[in-house]
């Protein structure tokens, strides 16, 4: 009942002070949530988690960037880097992930009734759906981060088309800087409020230290947000490059475009 | 040739000398067997035979590297199924914490977890050393305000199990956060007052139509949260959750807004009301989908597992939706509110902050 009040003033706010952009949003939203479910259903039908879930990232990048922001050349820069910055990010946090041990249900969950009600032989391979998790944990912040930079770059070449690559590769860099700070203190104060239960939890049961940082429960919560900033990170460069490489490069982005502004 | 590759080594020579630190760190906590009390051993060997029913069984040769068992080598049995659930599939490598019957010595020994600190140290040092390599100062000043928030958090903690209430807590812990950050990211400027004020201003109001909807909607079932541990004062807990957790967007948002006002007030002095208006609110415009998308990923992508597990036991997706992860919805709904209310309440002040300079 609370949650319908909560959807509803959500709903509301989103289309009084969003207005149209409110709209689409909201769609965008919809949309993302129905890929991700879509996704849950399809790993459980034991399809391989993480092809699954690439191509659920280029969709729900699709949904978020072509629609949300219209498709042009500066979605497009945006999408590529995403798409990239995945798949280089995808063997380092598999490798990560499986010397960590992080599949599966931590001690926590193991005592409480899930594990008492529930078969645990499920024959999905839990190690890869941990790839997975944090593969869509990233997938918001990076679009963030990209979207931010492929756009921010194309408004400086809009203003000044001498511009060379390299010197659109510095304006790319140095707006990056400005927006991580803020992005990086989402994801953290995200992934905080989700813990702190989690902390007090582990704090009331006299975890010490040396068990906090070797916990899988806490651990997972943890590395999910390091490679979200680690994939941040990744994006500035990789996206600045490639918007200025589009940019200065493409033929077919030479010609004063940019009649899809829909801001 | 040698003369460009000396050059390039001058060039960068801060970050190879960072690089060398880090991982001269990570080499340490890769190697601080000593620090524990509990014993440590590393997987020398595994050998695998299969058992029954989808069960594999696990020889693992496991050597002794700290305490007084140190260098001695034991033998534990383990079975794993091909789901790796609630079993741990080990591979050579791999330090686990064991458990050693004083009685009975070395040769009997139990795993009561693995030793993940290492990893977590290499992701660390690679977050640092990307931030500073790439951003170089403002890397550095993310970082400083980052371990900032983890102390404070940390104190926070500290002080509700010395007995403050925890609500009181919270609302201090979130005033320090904003206050830190902000100033961190931005410097001690008027565009930081603003920022700070509308984050301030938001989280209240956001607050407020929290408690609005607890008390018309009825108080929340809290035999569903993730952790349920007895004397527990849930309710409170699952307050500070959603304030905590929507301030980051919520920062973001009304930094952004001050920052474009403060910005088109600096080059066009006399600009009207109603323009400076417009243009805070297409930046808001511009943010607030994406913003809403990285909280929405955030949230959604602990939730695999569970959602795996209950649907392969035959647990509806309806009913999991609908009755297991109520305030997964909820922290996700206060988040994106917070955000959407960011946008009025950042751009009313900045104006009236910026405005009332112009005038003066």
């Amino acid at each position: 009942m609370m949650i319908f009040i909560l959807a509803c003033v959500f709903v509301v706010l989103m289309l009084v002070i969003g207005g149209d952009r409110g709209a689409i949003s909201l769609i965008t939203l919809v949309g993302n949530i129905l890929v991700f479910i879509m996704a849950v259903v399809l790993m459980s039908w034991e399809l391989n988690p993480i092809l699954i879930t690439l191509i659920a990232g280029v969709i729900i990048n699709g949904i978020t960037l072509f629609y949300q922001n219209g498709k042009n050349e500066k979605t497009i820069a945006a999408s590529i880097s995403v798409f990239i910055t995945t798949i280089v990010l995808l063997g380092v946090i598999w490798l990560i992930g499986s010397r960590m041990h992080l599949e599966g249900l931590n001690e926590i969950e193991l005592r409480s009734d899930i594990a008492l009600y529930y078969s645990m032989d499920i024959n999905i391979n839990m190690s890869l759906v941990v790839v997975s998790m944090i593969l869509i944990g990233m997938e918001g912040a990076i679009m963030d981060m990209a979207i931010a930079i492929s756009s921010a770059v194309f408004e400086v070449f809009q203003h000044n088309r001498q511009l060379s690559g390299k010197e659109l590769f510095q304006s790319g860099l140095a707006i990056g800087k400005d927006v991580l700070g803020t992005t990086l203190n989402t994801l953290y104060f995200a992934y905080i409020g989700e813990a702190i239960l989690l902390i007090l939890y582990m704090r009331k049961y006299q975890y010490t230290i040396e068990q906090m940082l070797n916990s899988k429960a806490l651990l997972q919560e943890i590395v999910c947000i390091l490679f979200s900033g680690i994939g941040c990170v990744i994006t500035i460069p990789l996206c600045s490059y490639i918007s200025a490489y589009l940019y200065v490069k493409a033929p077919q982005f030479k010609t004063p475009t940019s009649q899809n502004e829909d801001m | 040739m040698k003369r460009n590759y000396l050059l390039l080594l001058r060039k960068y020579k801060y970050n190879i000398l960072l690089l060398i630190i880090l991982i001269l760190i990570v080499m340490m906590v890769s190697n601080n067997y000593m620090l524990y009390k509990n014993p440590i051993g590393k997987v020398i060997k595994t050998s695998e035979k299969r058992g029954e029913n989808n069960e594999v069984i696990q020889k693992l040769t496991v050597q002794i590297k700290n305490g007084q068992y140190k260098g001695k080598l034991t033998y534990i049995d383990n079975s794993y199924n091909n789901s790796l659930t609630d079993t741990v599939k080990y591979a050579v490598g791999d330090d686990l914490f064991l458990s050693i019957d004083k009685a009975k010595g070395s040769d009997e020994a139990s795993v009561l977890g693995v030793k993940r600190d290492t990893y977590l140290a290499i992701l660390w040092m690679l977050l640092i050393f990307l931030l500073i390599s790439i951003l170089k100062k403002r890397g550095f000043l993310s970082l400083i305000s980052l371990c900032l928030n983890i102390i404070i958090f940390c104190i926070g903690i500290r002080c509700y199990e010395a007995g403050v209430d925890l609500i009181i807590i919270s609302n201090l812990m979130v005033i320090l956060f904003t206050i830190i950050t902000l100033i961190l990211i931005n410097g001690m400027s008027r565009q930081s007052v603003a920022a700070i004020l509308s984050t301030l201003i938001t989280i209240a109001v956001t607050m407020g139509i929290f408690y609005a909807a607890t008390r018309l909607g009825g108080e929340v079932d809290y035999s569903n949260l993730d952790y349920i541990a007895g004397d527990f004062e849930l309710e409170k807990i699952f307050f500070s959750s959603i304030l905590i957790a929507g301030l980051g967007a919520v920062m973001d948002i009304s930094i952004s807004i001050a920052a474009t006002i403060a910005e088109i007030v600096a080059k066009k002095p006399d600009i009207t009301f109603r323009q400076l208006y417009i243009s805070g609110r297409n930046v808001g415009h511009d943010i607030m989908g994406t913003m809403i998308n990285v909280l929405l990923f955030t949230y959604i992508c602990g939730l695999i597992p569970m959602f795996l597990i209950k649907m392969k036991n035959d647990v509806k997706l309806l009913t999991i939706i609908s009755l297991h992860i109520p305030f997964e919805i909820c922290r996700f709904l206060m988040g994106g509110i917070g955000i959407i209310m960011a946008i009025p309440v950042s751009l009313l002040i900045s104006t009236l902050l910026f405005s009332s300079r112009r005038k003066t």
